[in-house]
């Protein structure tokens, strides 16, 4: 659970900065026909509820997954806030695509990731609940509304019209409306059912319901909303032979005084009515070289959006700031490579080199080095690694499916120590023990090829130590 | 007095049973999903809510209605002139007549009802 719950926070993320552009691009297309912006949304609905998206050398968005999956398995007491923390959140907001994974599995997760993947879902419980029992009671209130015509009922139980249902959606209005104003409001209404409207904005809601802890989600829903409703006024007036614009206006007006400000998500409500009648009163038709633009503006922003990057191409504006920072990842490698490296060894025996490399690996905090033993008098030839830790951490190695952690530091050392067989990790708290074993095959299977090939050199090894890091998130 | 209010809904049912009562249950449920597009189980709502108030009744399945439609429209003109002319006929009439003529026939009509009343 917690492992959907990092899948979702992710896809958040990226949503978020895909959002970000989205709202950007709306603001270019203002003085368009709405629609442009109202099928824009749909990129940003993609990110919220597909975790799987198609490569593209075209896309804008930040590779790396901001948030590695690992910090729902690994085990680290406490919690740590530091400057460096913060300093690499506020990187983060500022760019996307700085990875500031590493200071948050740095954080502490036993509990913490627990509480809020229960916290997230109990959320979505509330909201689910909520949306559901609040439908069940308007469709009671609806229940004695009486046939207008066709899928036309009207009922005093409601001050505005709203489209409701969602296989066979009736139109539903308030009693002792103008014939004249009833006449748009028909039009407006059947425009939604026809665009499928009644099923987009549940389906949208679902994926605010989803990522009900971001707050610019459910600003993207208000904005989309308001495109919704907007672009099916424009549709209205298109339709329309005469200039309809001052009484379709004063319709919408006399309605907003009724109405009532509860959230409906799985309504219409007449909203935004200010923003709409200046909508309207300023729309003309517009003109087809304006269209075509705006199409090609819509379609390019969806491509670039809803794709990710894939490993060979990004011709893009953001390729300077990832190689930045790839750059500096590399530079860190190297520094890392570089100090493993002089521990290199061809036998198992250098104790004091097989020592240092030990030192150098890292383990989680909960679990500490203690001392290492030395099989050398026959082949095969081991090393065997004694950690220290508490129960708990010996009981969840002994569960989980997880452990890349020795995998990796398995793997490094049989990189570096030419010819040694077995590496074990044995674990204990002092009363119960836990053995982790690795053979060279194992490392050599993992990698694809012979681990000692990239002792050969620091760009080599630094390599390594990137594939491991990937390793770590699978 | 008795709360003769009426719901929108309530009304077109009682419009339909002061028509044709004495009206079989079954016969009414079938005229109300054509007329006003309700189901079986909303129309046997409403009769038990209306009869609850008594309004109407519901005995071996034939409905018949226990207020009349005048009574109805008396309840109506009567709160109408309590809640927005305090109460006064005068000030009703005269609101009403604003800017509109009378035709001969409905003056006479209207001084017919006056004398009546105040005999």
């Amino acid at each position: 659970m917690s492992r959907l719950f990092v899948t979702v926070f992710n896809m958040s993320l990226t949503a978020s900065y895909v959002a970000l552009v989205v709202i950007f691009i709306r603001m270019l297309l203002k003085k368009l026909p709405k629609v442009f912006s109202y099928m824009l949304w749909a990129v940003v609905w993609f990110r919220l509820v597909c975790p799987v998206s198609i490569e593209s050398p075209l896309s804008l968005v930040p590779a790396e997954s901001p948030i590695p999956y690992s910090i729902a398995n690994s085990i680290n007491p406490d919690l740590q806030f530091s400057v460096e923390n913060i300093g690499n959140a506020l990187n983060h907001s500022v760019n996307p695509s700085v990875p500031f994974a590493d200071s948050i599995a740095s954080l502490n997760k036993t509990g913490i990731m627990e509480l809020a993947t229960a916290v997230w879902l109990i959320g979505i419980a509330v909201l689910l609940c909520y949306s559901i029992s609040s439908y069940f009671k308007l469709s009671l209130r609806l229940s004695t509304a009486t046939l207008y015509k066709e899928n036309i009922y009207e009922t005093d139980r409601i001050n505005t019209p709203f489209v409701f249902g969602f296989i066979r959606p009736k139109i539903f209005i308030p009693t002792g409306l103008a014939q004249n104003e009833l006449d748009y409001i028909l039009k407006h209404e059947q425009v939604h059912i026809k665009r499928k409207d009644h099923i987009i904005k549940p389906l949208a809601f679902l994926a605010v319901v989803l990522h009900w802890f971001n707050p610019l989600i459910w600003y993207c829903f208000f904005l989309m909303s308001k495109d919704m409703e907007m672009s099916c006024d424009e549709r209205v007036l298109i339709e329309s032979k005469e200039d309809i614009r001052a009484s379709y206006s004063n319709s919408l007006l006399s309605l907003s005084v009724k109405q009532s400000g509860i959230l409906m998500p799985l309504t219409f409500g007449e909203s935004n009515v200010k923003a709409r009648i200046k909508n309207v009163l300023n729309f003309k038709k517009p003109l087809l070289w304006k269209v075509f633009i705006a199409a090609i503006l819509v379609a390019v922003v969806s491509v670039v959006l809803m794709t990710n990057p894939n490993e060979n191409g990004r011709g893009n504006v953001f390729s300077n700031t990832v190689s930045f920072f790839k750059q500096f990842n590399r530079d860190s490698s190297l520094a890392a490579a570089e100090k493993f490296l002089k521990y290199k060894t061809e036998y198992v025996g250098n104790a004091p080199k097989v020592g240092n490399i030990i030192y150098l690996l890292a383990f989680p905090e909960k679990v500490s080095y203690d001392h290492f033993e030395l099989y050398t008098d026959s082949v095969p030839y081991a090393v065997t690694v004694y950690l220290m830790t508490d129960t708990q951490t010996i009981n969840y190695y002994a569960q989980t499916l997880d452990q890349s952690l020795f995998e990796k530091n398995a793997i490094i050392m049989f990189s570096l120590i030419g010819n040694v067989d077995y590496i074990n990790f044995n674990l204990t708290d002092g009363k119960s023990d836990y053995l982790v074993q690795y053979t060279r095959d194992d490392a050599n299977a993992i990698i694809g090829r012979d681990v000692r090939e990239f002792s050969e050199g620091k760009q080599e090894f630094a390599e390594l130590l990137k594939k491991l890091d990937a390793i770590k998130e699978n | 007095m008795k709360d003769l209010k009426l719901f929108d809904a309530e009304y077109k049912l009682m419009d339909i049973i002061w028509e044709l009562e004495p009206i079989n249950s079954t016969e009414l449920t079938r005229i109300c999903q054509n007329k006003l597009g309700w189901k079986k189980s909303t129309t046997y709502t409403m009769i038990r809510k209306l009869s609850n108030r008594g309004i109407l009744q519901n005995e071996n399945a034939t409905v018949t209605a226990l207020v009349k439609r005048d009574q109805v429209r008396k309840y109506e003109s009567e709160t109408l002139l309590e809640e927005k002319f305090e109460g006064s006929l005068p000030v009703f009439l005269a609101t009403f007549l604003q800017g509109r003529k009378l035709s001969k026939s409905e003056a006479q009509e209207l001084q017919k009802l006056i004398e009546e009343a105040t005999k």
